[in-house]
């Protein structure tokens, strides 16, 4: 597999390099109110608007202000067919790589502290370990939990 | 657009006029004219075209779509579902509830294609029922590419667009109304009672209101009210983009635009801010009774 490592908080994490479409410098923020710290933001790319999402919301990680080194990854997800682009802040972007299938293992079920079900493998560089993050699964998670809002204010009215 | 939506409208019109309208004898024992109205309407709202199909018929049946999703597998028997979500069974691929099938619907294709074709448009349809008094049933569809005439403001750092149409007046929020008023939050504009929303409430803006608010007063559906805000910064026209999957949840924002300095700005969406705002005063207002109790 073809990565993008990158750095949150101090783990190292690989982005499928297919996926991502270029890496920029923070950026001005908008803030979307009451969507969650997850896809709290909004940034504009090149003229289109494209949500910010956060992965160390994900994995419960401190969210320390951005710094010399923070970066905005725009990547291209699939999601049911339909692509969704989507910014994901980076504490540090290092470089692309290659990580080879078989020093992919799954996700240990025990000893992590993060979801199990955001991790899609576990890879191995050098002698460090790279978590994959199931970028899917995530944004799937997060996405219906404001769509399930949407839903309860619908009821509701 | 408009080739993809004929067949799902003419679903929908037909569904109405078979499962929702009822016979002339059963609606003359409900006290209801004879004849059926069917409305078909359009309109816009922000970034979205909202077209309703309406009858003034029975409705639908809560307990017959549970019997048949229960038979069709689709929930568990006795599964609690809230009643939205019900009603959204009717879009389930392979469902009908009507006993006899008829030339005019009833075959149990349909209203999953309907789902289908608004899915693929990028749109939603959303159903709303009163037992006895009629279906409503929504559709709403972007508009990819719309201009707007838009109301810049600012509350707090951030700044926010709302549609001008949408608004009937700006004034400044007198002294004493403001405090952090408990209890009390309507205008008095020309004899009129106008109840405001502020919106650093809704949006949790943080820091502190500028000493002289704003009040922008908006008209939505039949009631006007007052979005209190920080700066009224001017109009301008405003491009239209959508937000995307992750955010299509949050009705307040009906999209975003890009302003003149390259930062984004989200659209409000009157009609659910308003319906928000209320939502969100019912829980302050419960846990302030809750405390006194």
């Amino acid at each position: 597999m073809h990565a993008l490592t990158i750095r949150l908080q101090d783990e190292m994490f690989a982005l499928e390099a297919t996926h991502v479409r270029e890496i920029l410098d923070p950026v001005p923020i908008t803030r979307v109110p009451n969507a969650g710290d997850f896809v709290g933001g909004l940034i504009n790319v090149r003229g289109s608007v494209v949500p910010l999402a956060d992965l160390r919301v994900s994995f419960g990680m401190d969210r320390p202000p951005p710094d010399a080194d923070t970066r905005i990854v725009v990547m291209e997800i699939d999601l049911d067919g339909e692509p969704l682009v989507a910014g994901i802040l980076a504490d540090k972007v290092y470089d692309v790589t290659d990580i080879t299938a078989a020093s992919i293992e799954d996700a240990p079920r025990v000893g992590m502290r993060w979801p199990a079900e955001f991790v899609r493998g576990i890879g191995r560089r050098d002698d460090d370990f790279v978590i994959i993050p199931d970028m899917n699964r995530i944004i799937r998670a997060e996405g219906d939990r404001n769509s399930s809002l949407a839903a309860n204010e619908r009821t509701d009215r | 657009m408009i080739e993809q939506l004929a067949d799902p409208l003419v679903h929908l019109i037909r569904n109405s006029i078979d499962h929702g309208l009822e016979d002339a004898a059963r609606r003359a024992e409900s006290g209801k004219p004879a004849a059926g109205t069917l409305r078909l309407s359009a309109s816009h709202r922000g970034a979205e075209v909202a077209i309703t199909v309406s009858d003034d018929g029975a409705g639908l049946n809560g307990e017959r779509i549970r019997r048949r999703a229960e038979e069709a597998g689709l929930i568990a028997p006795g599964q609690p579902i809230s009643e939205a979500e019900l009603n959204r069974m009717i879009f389930q691929p392979g469902f009908s509830t009507a006993a006899q099938v008829t030339s005019l619907s009833g075959r149990g294709v349909g209203m999953d294609v309907v789902k289908r074709t608004i899915d693929g448009l990028r749109g939603s349809i959303d159903v709303d029922t009163r037992p006895g008094k009629g279906t409503t049933m929504t559709l709403r569809l972007p508009l990819t590419l719309a201009i707007i005439d838009g109301l810049l403001v600012r509350v707090g750092e951030d700044r926010y667009t709302i549609p001008l149409a949408a608004v009937e007046e700006c004034l400044e929020l007198p002294t004493g109304v403001d405090g952090d008023a408990r209890g009390r939050s309507f205008l008095n504009v020309r004899g009129e009672l106008v109840p405001f929303l502020k919106l650093r409430q809704v949006f949790n803006t943080e820091g502190r209101p500028d000493p002289y608010q704003k009040v922008v007063v908006v008209a939505s559906d039949t009631t006007r009210v007052g979005l209190v805000v920080d700066q009224i910064i001017g109009n301008n026209q405003t491009v239209i983009k959508q937000l995307s999957r992750l955010h299509s949840g949050l009705k307040t924002f009906s999209g975003a635009t890009i302003l003149g300095d390259g930062t984004v700005a989200l659209i409000l969406d009157v009609m659910h801010l308003v319906a928000f705002g209320q939502k969100l005063e019912e829980r302050r207002r419960a846990e302030t009774l809750g405390r006194a109790a």
